[in-house]
Parts: C-alpha cells; sequence; structure tokens
C-alpha cells in the first residue's frame, strides 16, 4: 500500500514540481531529479561564500545533554555544582572542565546556547530533533537525514548514502518516502557493514556457481514477468553484488586504520563510531549519524556525564583533528545535538531532569563560523536570554550550511506538503567559515 | 452456541449503557487470556450457497473483457493455484507433504476443498492477523500498557470469524484494561491523541482520509475542518488513562500513602500499580474548536457537538456516551462507505488491485470504482453473509477471475485494470519469513512464540489489596534497589580503577580489581521489575520435534509486533505498525544481502529440517532434486532445469544440493505470488 500510494504520489508530484517551473522559470522541461535546478530556485540572495560542506557526521547525544555540565558552564551560579569552566581557544568562549580536549578545538566550534525545544520527553524530544516536526499517529515524517539524501542524492554509486552508527530509534527513518532513503544501520561499529561477506564455507567459486544457477533456474519466470517490480529485484542482486565486491566497502572496515588512530578515538563503540564516520565520509557517503547515549542523568548526573564527557571530548577532538589533517573539514560538517538539556537544579538524587527551554548543541567544520558561542541563557542557565534557536531553526541552518534547498517542498501520501526543516529559518550568523 | 453467544454481548451492551459513565467495571473474575475456541468449519454453509455468488462475480467480471476488448489471462494449473491459494489464506508456501497430496489427488472438487481447509486452518489465523495489525498499527508494547492482550484479542476474532461489523463496534465502544479486554487496544493504540484517533477510524473503517482537514479545510475534498471537529466529538471523551476520580479508594490510599515516602518506595510503588494507570474511560469533556480557527462559520474556542459527515446518524441515547451511537452509524449496512471499504480490501488481498485504488482514499464512493457494478455487488454479499470475512474470502477464491494466470504486465496505478487475472505481487516479509520456515519446521502453524503477558491475577490483587501491605512491600522492593544502585555505583569505581590500573601495566592489581568487580555483580539480586508481566515460554511438543530450533524462529504472527529494527522481518519490509499500511514490498540491498550472507540460509539447512530430512528419504540424485523444487518452489522441475540442477551435484557432490537450494531460495520466482 505505502508503495503503491507513492507511485500516485510520484505523479502528482511530478506534475506539481513541472507545473512550478512553469510558474518561476517560464520553461516547459525540467529534470526532475536535477539538484542544480532545485539549487537554483532556492539560490541565497546574500552575498555569503558558497557553501563548502557535502556530507554531514551528525553525533547525537541520546537521552538529553546537560547543557551547564558541557558547553554552557555558568562557574559562579549555585546550579552549577562541582563543575568548573575552563577558557578555551575560542577567545571567551568557556567550556566545562570535562571537556579539556574540545577546548583546544573551539576555534573550529560554533556553540549554539540558546537551543529551544516544544517537546520534553525522550521518544517526543529525540523525534522533533530528527524530523523537525512534532510526533503524530497519523504520519511518519523522514528523518533529517532522508531528507539530505533525497535532495541532494548518492554521491557513492556503490556504497548507501545515509548510515546509522548505533542505536535506531523510531525517529531515524525514511518516513513516508521511499525505503532507499532510509539509513543503514550498523549496530557494532566493530562488525562493520552486516552480511556483506560471503559465510563460512563459501568461496568465490562457489558464490559465482549460486548466482549462475540462480539466474537460469530464473529465467523463464524473469522472461514471462518483465516488470519493473522484478527487474528491481534483479537489479538489487546486482547493486548488493557490486558492494560485496566494491573497493570501497574497506569503508565499513576500521581494521584498516593504524592502532594509534584507532586508539586515539577511544576504544568504546562511540570513538570507535566517529572513526568509521570518517571513513565514511571520506567515501563521499552523504550523511552518517553516531549514537552515544547515557545523558539521561537523572541520578548522579556528574558522575555520569563526566564519563560521557570523556568520551565525546576524546572522539570529538580526534575526529576534528583527523578530518583536518585529511583536509575533509572544509567539506564535512560536523553536528553535535540533543534533544534537550538538563535542569539547573539539581535534584535530591545529584542528578538533573528534562530541560527543554534551554539547552546546547554544536556545530563545526565545513561552512561553520567557527570560535564563537551563539546565543546564550541568564546567570542560573534556566532561560534563553537572546538569540533563540528552535529545533526547526537548527535543521535549517544544517541544511544551508550543505548548500541544499530548504524550501523544497516534498509530498506526503495524503498530498500534505513537507519541506526539510519544517518553517526553519537559517542562523546566518554561523554561517559562512 | 452462536445464538447464546449473541445475547452474551447484547447483555453487556446494555450494562455498559446502563454505567454510562465513569470508572472502569469492577473487579473480575477474569484473570487469564480467554481460551482458545474452536475454529467452526466454513463447510457450515453449503458450497451450493457459495458457488452462485462466485459466478455472478466472474460474469460481471467477464462482461467487461468484452466491453473492453481484453483477452483474459488461462486459467492456472494445479501447481500454481496450490501455492498461490497456501500463500493467499495461510501465508506461506505448502510444504513438501502438503503440496504432494494436493497434486496427486484426482478429485475433480480439489480446489474447492483446499480452500475451506486453508480457510479452516491454524494458518488463516497467523497470515490475516498481519492484515490487520498493518491496518491498526498493533503493537506489542503500546505507549502505556501492555499490547500482547490487543495482539490476542485479533487473533481470537479471527479464531471465532467474528463478523467484521461486530469486530468494528468492538474496538470503536472498547473499553477498561487491555487485559481484560484486548479491545481497548484500539485506542490505547493513540494514547492521549483523540482527534489522530479518530483520523485513523476514518481512515480504517470508511477509507476516508479526514486527516488534513484536523487542521484546516481539506484542500482536496469537500471535508470542512467543523466536519472534522463534529466526528471527533464523538469520541473525544473517551480518555486512554484513568483519573484520580476513578481509581479505587484502597489505590487512592496507596497513592497518598507513597507521597510521603523517599524517591526509592516511591519509585518502587508506581512501577507496581503502574499498569492501572491506563484503562479506556468515558467522561464528558467537551471538544472545543482551536484556538487558530479561522473560518466564519463558528468562532475559536466554541464547543463542537457530534455530528457525522455523512449517511444517517443514528439517535444519541440519553445517558448513553455518544461513541455509541457513532458505532452503530459507522457499522449500518447504509453507511454509504463501511461496506465496500472491507468489500474492496478483502478484493484487493485476493487479486493483487483494488476496484477502489488506493483503497483508503475515497473521494465519492462507489463511484470511484473502476467496476462500480461489481464493488455494489460485493458489498451486497457482505451484507447477506452478515459481514462474514471467511465466507466473503471463499466466495472470491472460487472465482474464475483468481484462478486465471497473474496478468504479464504490471498494472500501473492511475490506470484502469480489468482484472483478465490477478496482479503480481511480491511476497510480504511475514510470507517469506514463514515460507522460509516452513521449509524446515515441521507443524510450524502451531508453534507458539514467547510471549510475555500481563498478570491480571496479580493486578486485580493490587486493585482490591489493603494499602498498608502493599506499602510495605513498596518499600521493601524500593529498599532492594536502593540497594543495587549502590552496588552498581561501587561496580563503577571499580571499573574506572581497572581502566587506570591497565593503563599503567599493574596486571596485578587488574585481577584483583576483576575479582572485586565479580563479587559485587554476584550481590545484585533484581527483584522481578516487570512483576505484573510474565513470560509464557514457546510451546513444545511431546515428540520434541521442534527442540533443535530456537524460540525465535515460529512464524511472524508469533513475534512482538513489529520485529525490532534490523530483523529479517523488517528488511524485508514488515510495517513498523506507525502508520496505516505501513508494509512496503521494495527491493533493497540490506534485503538482498541478507538473503546472499544472512545466517538464516545455514539455520534452516540443518540436519533436523523437515526439508532436509524429506531430501534425504531419496536415493537417486533425480528424486532428490525433484524433492528440492517441490518443497522450494512446489513445483517439479523442467527437464532442462533438472539437468542443470544435476550436474551441479555431480561436479560438488552434496555441496552442489545446497547450492541448488540456496539458487532456488535466491530467484524472483520464489519472492514473488505467480
Amino acid at each position: 500500500m505505502k508503495d503503491l500510494i507513492r507511485q500516485f504520489n510520484d505523479l502528482s508530484r511530478r506534475e506539481f514540481v513541472t507545473s512550478a517551473a512553469r510558474a518561476f522559470l517560464g520553461v516547459n522541461v525540467l529534470s526532475l531529479a536535477g539538484p542544480g535546478v532545485a539549487a537554483a530556485l532556492a539560490a541565497p540572495s546574500r552575498s555569503r561564500k558558497k557553501p563548502t560542506s557535502k556530507n554531514v557526521i551528525y553525533l547525537y547525544m541520546a537521552g538529553g545533554m546537560s547543557h551547564l555540565d558541557t558547553f554552557d558552564p555558568k562557574p559562579k551560579s549555585e546550579t552549577q555544582g562541582p563543575v568548573e569552566a575552563i577558557k578555551t581557544k575560542a577567545d571567551g568562549v568557556l567550556i566545562s572542565e570535562y571537556l579539556p580536549g574540545l577546548a583546544t578545538h573551539m576555534d573550529k566550534i560554533a556553540v549554539i546556547r540558546s537551543m529551544f525545544s516544544t517537546q520534553g520527553a525522550h521518544d517526543q524530544g529525540q523525534y522533533f530533533l530528527h524530523t523537525s516536526y512534532i510526533a503524530r499517529g497519523t504520519i511518519q515524517h523522514p528523518s533529517l537525514s532522508s531528507w539530505v539524501l533525497n535532495l541532494s542524492g548518492r554521491t557513492n554509486e556503490q556504497l548507501p548514502g545515509n548510515v546509522l552508527i548505533g542505536g535506531a530509534g523510531r525517529s531515524v527513518g525514511a518516513g513516508f518516502f521511499e525505503t532507499r532513503f532510509a539509513p543503514v544501520v550498523i549496530g557494532n561499529p566493530y562488525a562493520g557493514l552486516q552480511h556483506s561477506r560471503l559465510p563460512k564455507g563459501v568461496d568465490e567459486r562457489r558464490f559465482r556457481e549460486r548466482l549462475s544457477l540462480a539466474s537460469r533456474f530464473d529465467k523463464a519466470f524473469q522472461r514471462r514477468y518483465d516488470q519493473q517490480q522484478v527487474r528491481a529485484y534483479t537489479d538489487m542482486y546486482d547493486d548488493a553484488i557490486g558492494l560485496m565486491k566494491s573497493k570501497d566497502l574497506e569503508a565499513f572496515d576500521i581494521n584498516h586504520e593504524k592502532p594509534a588512530l584507532r586508539e586515539a578515538y577511544g576504544q568504546n563503540p562511540f570513538g570507535q563510531g566517529c572513526l568509521l564516520a570518517r571513513r565514511l565520509v571520506q567515501k563521499r557517503v552523504r550523511f552518517v549519524e553516531v549514537t552515544l547515549g547515557g545523558w539521561d542523568t537523572h541520578t548522579d548526573n556528574f558522575v555520569n556525564t563526566s564519563r560521557l564527557s570523556a568520551t565525546l571530548d576524546q572522539a570529538l577532538s580526534t575526529l576534528l583533528t583527523d578530518l583536518k589533517s585529511k583536509g575533509l573539514l572544509d567539506q564535512t560538517l560536523v553536528v553535535v545535538a540533543t534533544e534537550f538539556g538538563r535542569t539547573p537544579v539539581i535534584n535530591e538524587n545529584n542528578g538533573r531532569d528534562h530541560h527543554n527551554k534551554a539547552f546546547a548543541c554544536l556545530l563545526a567544520g565545513g561552512g561553520v563560523k567557527g570560535g564563537q558561542a551563539y546565543g546564550g541563557t541568564d546567570p542560573r542557565g534556566v532561560e534563553i536570554e537572546d538569540n533563540e534557536v528552535t529545533i526547526p531553526d537548527f535543521n535549517a541552518t544544517i541544511i544551508e550550511a550543505i548548500g541544499l534547498p530548504l524550501h523544497k517542498v516534498i509530498h506526503s501520501p495524503e498530498g500534505r506538503p513537507f519541506t526539510v526543516a519544517h518553517k526553519g529559518k537559517p542562523i546566518e550568523a554561523l554561517l559562512g567559515g | 452456541m452462536q445464538a447464546k453467544h449473541l445475547r452474551l454481548r447484547v447483555a453487556a451492551a446494555t450494562f455498559l449503557a446502563w454505567m454510562g459513565h465513569g470508572a472502569v467495571a469492577q473487579v473480575s473474575e477474569v484473570t487469564t487470556q480467554p481460551a482458545e475456541s474452536t475454529i467452526r468449519s466454513v463447510k457450515a454453509v453449503p458450497m451450493a450457497d457459495i458457488l452462485p455468488l462466485a459466478q455472478r462475480i466472474d460474469r460481471m467480471i467477464e462482461a467487461g473483457y468484452a466491453e473492453q476488448k481484453i483477452k483474459p489471462n488461462p486459467l492456472v494449473n494445479h501447481q500454481v493455484f496450490l501455492r498461490r491459494t497456501y500463500l493467499g489464506i495461510v501465508g506461506r508456501i505448502p510444504t513438501f507433504d502438503e503440496a504432494v497430496s494436493f497434486l496427486r489427488s484426482g478429485d475433480p472438487k480439489k480446489r474447492s476443498q483446499l480452500i475451506d481447509n486453508l480457510l479452516d486452518s491454524e494458518g488463516y489465523i497467523s497470515h490475516h492477523f498481519h492484515f490487520w495489525a498493518d491496518l491498526l498499527r498493533v503493537k506489542t508494547q503500546l505507549p502505556r500498557t501492555p499490547g500482547q492482550p490487543y495482539v490476542a484479542w485479533i487473533k481470537e476474532s479471527l479464531r471465532a470469524n467474528k463478523p467484521y461489523d461486530e469486530f468494528t463496534r468492538e474496538l470503536v465502544t472498547a473499553r477498561g484494561f487491555t487485559w481484560e479486554n484486548g479491545a481497548a487496544g484500539y485506542y490505547q493504540r493513540d494514547f492521549a491523541m483523540p482527534l489522530d484517533n479518530m483520523s485513523n477510524t476514518a481512515q480504517i473503517f470508511l477509507g476516508t482520509r479526514l486527516v488534513c482537514a484536523q487542521c484546516h479545510d481539506h484542500p482536496f475534498d469537500d471535508w470542512t475542518q467543523r466536519d472534522y471537529y463534529g466526528m471527533a466529538a464523538f469520541t473525544f471523551g473517551v480518555q486512554t488513562a484513568r483519573q484520580a476520580d476513578d481509581y479505587e479508594d484502597n489505590l487512592r490510599q496507596f497513592r497518598k500513602l507513597l507521597e510521603r515516602e523517599d524517591r526509592w518506595t516511591r519509585t518502587a510503588g508506581n512501577q507496581m500499580v503502574r499498569h492501572l494507570d491506563s484503562a479506556v474511560v468515558e467522561n464528558n469533556r467537551p471538544l472545543l474548536l482551536p484556538e487558530d480557527y479561522e473560518y466564519d462559520d463558528d468562532v475559536p474556542g466554541a464547543v463542537v457537538y457530534p455530528k457525522v459527515i455523512f449517511g444517517t446518524p443514528h439517535e444519541i441515547r440519553d445517558f448513553e456516551h455518544p461513541r455509541y451511537a457513532y458505532a452503530q452509524w459507522l457499522t449500518k449496512p447504509d453507511n454509504p462507505r463501511f461496506t465496500i471499504v472491507i468489500a474492496n480490501r478483502l478484493w484487493r488481498k485476493v487479486m493483487g488491485v483494488g476496484l477502489i485504488e488506493p483503497s483508503d482514499d475515497i473521494k465519492q464512493g462507489v463511484h470511484d470504482a473502476s467496476n462500480p457494478e461489481l464493488l455494489g455487488y460485493l458489498a451486497e454479499v457482505m451484507v447477506d453473509l452478515d459481514y462474514d470475512m471467511k465466507q466473503f474470502l471463499r466466495v472470491l477464491y472460487n472465482t474464475r477471475t483468481y484462478q486465471r494466470q497473474m496478468s504479464r504486465d504490471a498494472w500501473k496505478p492511475g490506470t484502469r485494470y480489468d482484472f483478465p487475472g490477478p496482479a503480481l505481487r511480491r511476497m510480504s516479509a511475514e510470507q517469506i519469513w514463514d515460507s522460509l520456515l516452513t521449509l524446515a519446521i515441521a507443524n510450524l502453524d502451531h508453534r507458539r512464540g514467547r510471549v510475555e503477558q500481563v498478570d491480571a491475577k496479580k493486578l486485580n490483587e493490587f486493585r482490591t489489596a489493603d494499602p498498608l501491605s502493599m506499602l510495605a512491600m513498596a518499600k521493601a522492593r524500593g529498599a532492594r534497589n536502593k540497594e543495587n544502585a549502590d552496588i552498581r555505583r561501587q561496580m563503577g569505581e571499580v571499573f574506572t580503577q581497572i581502566q587506570t590500573a591497565r593503563k599503567n601495566k599493574k596486571l596485578g592489581r587488574v585481577n584483583a580489581l576483576q575479582t572485586k568487580y565479580q563479587e559485587l555483580a554476584a550481590r545484585i539480586r533484581e527483584p522481578n521489575r516487570m512483576d505484573t508481566m510474565m513470560m509464557k515460554p514457546s510451546s513444545e511438543n511431546a515428540d520434541g520435534q521442534w527442540k533443535h530450533f530456537s524460540p525465535d524462529m515460529v512464524r511472524a504472527s508469533e513475534l512482538p509486533s513489529p520485529t525490532a529494527p534490523g530483523h529479517f522481518l523488517r528488511r524485508f519490509g514488515q510495517s513498523n505498525r506507525e502508520v496505516i499500511e505501513n508494509a512496503s514490498t521494495e527491493a533493497t540491498v540490506p534485503q538482498i544481502l541478507n538473503m546472499i550472507n544472512g545466517p538464516l540460509f545455514s539455520r534452516l539447512m540443518n540436519t533436523d529440517s523437515q526439508f532436509v530430512r524429506d531430501v534425504n528419504r531419496e536415493n537417486s540424485r533425480r528424486k532428490k532434486i525433484d524433492v528440492i523444487f517441490m518443497s522450494i518452489l512446489s513445483r517439479r522441475p523442467t527437464p532442462s532445469e533438472a539437468r542443470m540442477a544435476s550436474q551441479a551435484v555431480k561436479v560438488d557432490g552434496s555441496e552442489g544440493y545446497e547450492n541448488v537450494v540456496w539458487a532456488l531460495m535466491n530467484t524472483r520466482e520464489f519472492i514473488f505470488v505467480q
């Protein structure tokens, strides 16, 4: 049913795009998939440098990262607890002592300290962060990564364009888009791409023999039913076998990295996931999300946040260094995002609870004006004082930084219009690095 | 039997109407899952009553051939019929034995008999469960309450072959806890989202998309936002959580007592009674137009009264919640959309293409259909059969139209289809999984999966227990949790010390610390946190024929709904149950990688596998190859296929057989339903 409705939808979408093109450009013919045209339609009239980022590494801090104890410290406030603030490479930007490595990279990073979400529960917050829309029972919105792939297309024909390393929540998926825009999930970064190697006991020769038998047995059927849905499977077998043979498949295998570098990222799933993410964007994979869970620190906030911060600090610092040394930082947007922050008031269990009305996220790398803190909260870290950035604004900024069309409308199966960042507006002050 | 059942139903409805408003029914004696009912045979209705209906459908379709100058596809042979019908009715390929016994039979009526036998079988329930689970977005874990009773209720409804109108009314008027009344899952699925629930009801049962009108007048259809709110007003007062007023006195006292305790006790106490919050209850809270209502016919914030969008409304009786009138209006045969929607959905399930497509975006009604006369007739048949879905399917499966070859050209959405034969489809994810398992596991349809069940007995105890004794339980449990948390904290510290010691290469210290870590771990005694839930193990039969297969190798309907992301079923497009009819048959690379390199193949190919035993029973190469083809494709090999297979075996020996099996499973012929 889903597939069918999409086909209907494709018809009407095509009509829509064509008539829109007529209206805007005075032309009749328009290539549907042409990102060039789409980009032209949405070309910013501002004088800022063209975006340099092509790919995104999106580090998702699941559970709600405490802003006070990471990127928005309040050294003089009673809400801060035992954590000290330290100076960084960006003038006047202090961060938590838990992040000594990142302090030396702050010149590359823009901290946003005025993040605002309308959602204060995990599921809803994660969904909103990833889709820019409120979760409903009647539709599933595509996640940012699926939008990116849909708006831009794959740039490496052999590898998937959208990869998720770590757990998959219900919010990260293709939503009402075709399945091909869904992320390929890597549960374990040490193991690489699932099922991409021949099973034990099957060598290259035997595999060829099997494929040859299959194609001979299937000849009559395929001739008889020469239909798109049948051919799609035949093509997909070719793609899968192409992938298995592809040199680029090595991108999924972190064992090819030097032990010292692996060590530098941190010997934990998140650190190794970041390393894998770098290998993938190096092979022009469009969007890689890596999850670091455990930030839901209702209890023992300081013990847990310091531990998680150490993991993040090590992995992200190494990632930024590594990207830079390989000349990839200009073309890679690095995002650190979380669904909400945590209450400045410390609860009776030495923990902090959910706090969605003010929190912090980061942007770094290509297209980002680093070395700054944007927006801010009051001296206790409770309320936003200036430059509120909503979740849709944040996502719009990401899209703008990688030069994709913000306003391109894609219709859901029931014909409702959607855009990548809903009504979000990009924050110009963060862009143009 | 049937009459008695009906009377009970009336009595229950009256009782509920009398209660009108307020609390959940009193603590009942029924504390466990309803026992499985026996399957009544479809043969209770004589074939002589069914065949004329099938023939009339064929005449209507065939009149269309002449009009549109279409040549119908030839009728299928027995092999194709066999495989197609197993997949259509029981959702899996036939086993080797089933295939052979059907093909060997010389009975001229064997096709009709097979249809009847399959409709009467366990597999019917297993397969049709997915039809409903996909439509109703059924989840084993609902937002706030266990969904397993909802799953069980749907299966039991299919087993009892509950008439469709009754099935619908029971969902829309459900009340209570899911573990008392599984149908309450219908509202719990949309926990605290009554407006979304109404949009879903309209889409599922009326094939009508109202969702756009939730926020503004519908841009393509006639519905206004006001129409939407008029409909929503029927069920807005159905709530998915109990209010404080609804609690039993002892629970109210228990909660009050908890407030004074520390957080460990509070958490433990809330955990104990958490399933006692989420019940479907009724109240009369008014529905107001939204703050941003922008049309001239009313003002923002105005109270909306229930009003149907089409057809004749059913009178709302005094002291009765409006949803009962709504349920009556919805399911009356004269509702202009209710019957055609189910008739069209089942037609689509059997033939591959609906008479109305998409089947849940009806604009006008029966005149949306490619053949309005036929759809009108199907609706008549449905009413005449008293909404008996099995008999309705029985009619469709007995048509000549169904028994024609699939069309060689694909039907294109947006074009007319005149049914020269059914339309070729890829198997659903569940059909692929169930078919592969059929090869290995004997009596698969009877193997039950592990199920996490609600301990209804315990929950009912909590509803009447003395608050002080419950508090004592909560305290004990809280203290235990606190102790465990403390041990975990110590373990965390030791863990850090281990890391430091490792970095400093102090191996002796590492060992000592590891011992300490183990000792700490051993001290954690977990009180059963899910103590209002209990695990029912998967079934094992007497002769132990399943013991070599892990408990997760059961039919898809016995696994959690949906399965976890990354499961074989999800890879092949099982619905994630987030939106209505969200299953997919699109091809993806991970699917293929799973078929080529995944572990399932070797799990199916062990020596305990039914299929391997069937092959090994034969001595000659030719016969072994015959068994392989019959088991996987439900047909004999052609002479040239037999030669190719034989050659493969000659070269590679036993590995050659495996190659042949692997190759057949990786054909399009295997995953498409011909």
